[in-house]
């Protein structure tokens, strides 16, 4: 039963570290799409007649 | 040209099919690495924690043979008549554990360890013995529960010969007794935290293949600058992966040797500078400014640390020490049920490797793209500057001279 805190802290890991790696690709996501958005770009022809 | 463009456009509707349908896809994947987990950690019987030998007892005076599964036999052995001896024998323990893991390592001799409890469920006096491999394990004479301290058997061994004689020598005509044994590999001292096993290694399996793409992403940006981003993408993936596999392990280590790291094991130290050279091709990265020399200068570390790729492969197959080596082994008998976790391990990570890149590589291009249009909008807006007339301090908007005493 002593090596099960291992086990546990072993998958907490991977779970902790692929969770932090998909927030850090969101946030970057999210940062991109913010910039696109500035410079007009990723912003379909219809979506930005729309707008307008 | 025609082709290259149709090429490229094909391409771009590709990513953009791949721009709508990416974080779907991910939870999907990740929805099958939860899988995984969850059935490396409750569904697969782990052999090495007994929960799966194979225990079947022959009792020769019934012609009875039973086969029996679960790690812990009782068996329920009746003496008939008074004075009748009850001969039982348990043949073919089976444990089907990974023997060759530790054969690696360079330990062969595998402890193995026996705790049998006879218990005689009346006040019967009877005469016992019980044999091991045909060594008295426990012997003698009484009624009421006999305990056996564990026994350690020095050497592997697929089959265990186990005899149990009991001879009634009370007055009664019938004596219930039972033996109840347990027996466990005890090769690990930490059993459970094996199953850190089946994310471990598909963990550097990854990381190795992180490496891999950004060698042939560096090869092929050396000449064509798009590659790039394929290996940026690999080199951060393989640091995620690698963290995780440099973590899990020590985990697993500090449980199972009582210590995280052994410096003096090949393995564990090649796969730390591995490691450290992927920090080095980010440091490196960041360090350099004008984006050419950034470009060249990461591809040709790249290439040259690729190098601790093979090397942290290959250390404890060439200096075997302590860390176990499971697959390409011609004798290993690893058990179909950690086989086939481990094989799905390594499939569904790969899958979440395969997918996490695409959505950084194409995360990537579309910053570069941001910043290729922001530098033509500067470059645009300097040339607009550039482009104005020069106009006299006096100069009003509307090109009238500012007369002395007039307003402002």
């Amino acid at each position: 039963m002593s090596d099960l805190w291992a086990l546990w802290a072993a998958y907490g890991f991977v779970f902790g570290a692929l969770g932090l790696y998909l927030v850090h690709l969101w946030n970057e996501t999210r940062k991109v799409k913010g910039a696109e958005t500035l410079l007009g770009l990723g912003v379909k022809k219809d979506e930005r007649d729309e707008k307008e | 040209m025609s082709t290259a463009k149709g090429a490229t456009r094909g391409t771009a509707r590709l990513w953009a099919i791949w721009d709508r349908a990416r974080w779907v896809v991910l939870t999907v994947v990740l929805a099958g690495m939860g899988a995984h987990l969850y059935y490396s950690l409750y569904a697969v019987d782990l052999p090495m924690s007994g929960g799966s030998a194979r225990f079947e007892y022959e009792q020769l005076n019934g012609n009875e043979l039973v086969d029996m599964t679960p790690a812990q036999i009782e068996a329920n052995l009746t003496l008939p008549t008074n004075g009748t001896a009850l001969y039982a024998r348990f043949t073919n323990l089976t444990i089907p554990t990974p023997r060759t893991m530790y054969e690696q390592g360079g330990v062969t001799e595998v402890p193995f360890v026996v705790t049998a409890q006879l218990r005689i469920n009346t006040s019967s006096f009877v005469r016992y013995v019980l044999l091991l491999d045909g060594k008295p394990l426990m012997n003698g004479t009484g009624s009421g529960d006999r305990l056996l301290p564990p026994t350690y058997k020095p050497e592997f061994a697929d089959f265990v010969r186990m005899e149990l004689t009991v001879k009634n020598l009370g007055n009664l005509s019938r004596v219930e007794t039972s033996i109840f044994v347990t027996y466990e590999d005890a090769r690990f001292y930490a059993p459970n935290a094996m199953r850190i096993l089946l994310i471990h290694a598909p963990s550097a399996w990854v990381a190795y293949l992180g490496f891999g793409v950004a060698l042939g992403g560096s090869l092929l940006a050396l000449k064509r600058k798009k590659w790039e981003t394929w290996a940026v993408a690999g080199i951060e993936l393989s640091v995620v992966f690698s963290t995780i596999a440099l973590v899990t392990g020590p985990l697993w280590a500090s449980v199972e040797w009582l210590t995280p790291w052994r410096w003096e094991d090949v393995k564990l130290f090649v796969t730390l500078v591995m490691f450290l050279s992927l920090l080095g091709f980010i440091s490196i990265r960041a360090g350099i400014d004008d984006p050419e020399q950034r470009r060249k200068v990461s591809a040709y570390y790249a290439v040259l640390s690729f190098i601790t790729v093979p090397l942290s492969f290959m250390a404890n197959r060439l200096w075997p020490r302590d860390h176990p080596a499971v697959i390409e082994n011609p004798q290993g008998e690893i058990s179909d049920a950690i086989l086939s976790q481990l094989i799905f391990g390594f499939f569904i990570l790969t899958l979440v490797f395969a997918l996490l890149l695409l959505t950084r590589v194409r995360l990537l291009q579309r910053k570069e793209e941001v910043e290729e249009m922001k530098a033509e909008r500067e470059e645009e807006d300097a040339r607009l500057v550039a482009d104005l007339p020069v106009a006299d301090e006096d100069d009003q908007m509307d090109g009238t001279k500012v007369k002395d005493g007039g307003a402002g």
